[in-house]
């Protein structure tokens, strides 16, 4: 399941459950939409993530490119010891920033410390 | 035990319902559960995905030797070759973004989760065997 929450300067959509070949489908086109909108700095929020494969892997991948390419700010947070672990495996961490809080994810975009 | 899944993806989704609800599952490590349930993924969903040129049902069987903590996994298909140990090697680097590679990355994530990977091809089959968790066990 996928929440989709506005903040002052940033979108977070908390993915929650598996982002897997099964999932991944609709998690596409939910971050389709919202890059759709215009969202000019998007976190990925996966304190609830329990399971991610490839084809989650490819999901986030396509959403940092989508941000990127249209000049955006893309980070993931709150990922968990067994997510991170993918991340590291597949080699792929270098496409995104991984943040142990949604705070910190939006202070990197401006530069800014986290609030406390 | 032995599963016979057919080359859809919803089935492949079945299996893993069925494998997740067995006692032995309960009983692996939560890493080897996780490795088990991304090796079956991926490698089912690349056959599924890849195997085949027709549009025809085929069967792949699934082998589980749960010993413990430890599972022995063998899966067999019908597909065309693909031996995963040669296949998929610039996975690292190429990283492409528009996912073409993807298939590939499924590759060697499961190959950096499991142990004992060994293929062959056999009568016009691939047999893929590997196992998880039996390094701890030492």
């Amino acid at each position: 399941m996928i929440t989709v929450t506005h903040r002052q300067n940033c979108t977070v959509m908390s993915f929650s459950g598996e982002l897997n070949s099964v999932t991944a489908p609709e998690a596409d086109a939910a971050i389709a939409a919202v890059c759709k909108e215009g969202c000019m700095a998007l976190i990925f929020d996966f304190a609830a993530l329990t399971y991610l494969s490839s084809a989650g892997l490819r999901s986030i991948l396509i959403g940092a490119k989508n941000m990127r390419e249209r000049g955006g700010r893309f980070a993931v947070a709150n990922a968990g010891e067994k997510i991170q672990r993918v991340f590291q495996l597949s080699g792929l961490a270098r496409h995104f920033a991984s943040f142990a809080s949604i705070d910190e994810a939006e202070a990197s975009f401006t530069g800014e410390e986290p609030a406390r | 035990m032995y599963y016979s899944v057919c080359n859809q993806m919803e089935d492949l989704a079945e299996l893993d319902r069925r494998i997740a609800a067995m006692p032995e599952f309960s009983a692996l490590s939560g890493e080897s559960r996780y490795a088990l349930r991304l090796a079956l993924e991926e490698m089912i969903s690349n056959v599924i995905k890849y195997g085949y040129d027709d549009h025809a049902v085929h069967e792949i069987g699934v082998t589980l030797d749960f010993h413990g903590e430890a599972v022995r996994v063998r899966l067999t298909d019908d597909g065309r070759a693909f031996n995963p140990l040669t296949e998929a090697k610039k996975t690292r680097t190429a990283a492409d973004l528009n996912g073409q590679d993807i298939g590939g990355l499924g590759v060697f994530l499961v190959r950096s989760l499991v142990e004992n990977l060994k293929y062959r091809r056999e009568a016009d089959r691939n047999i893929l065997e590997f196992t998880i968790g039996e390094a701890s066990r030492k």
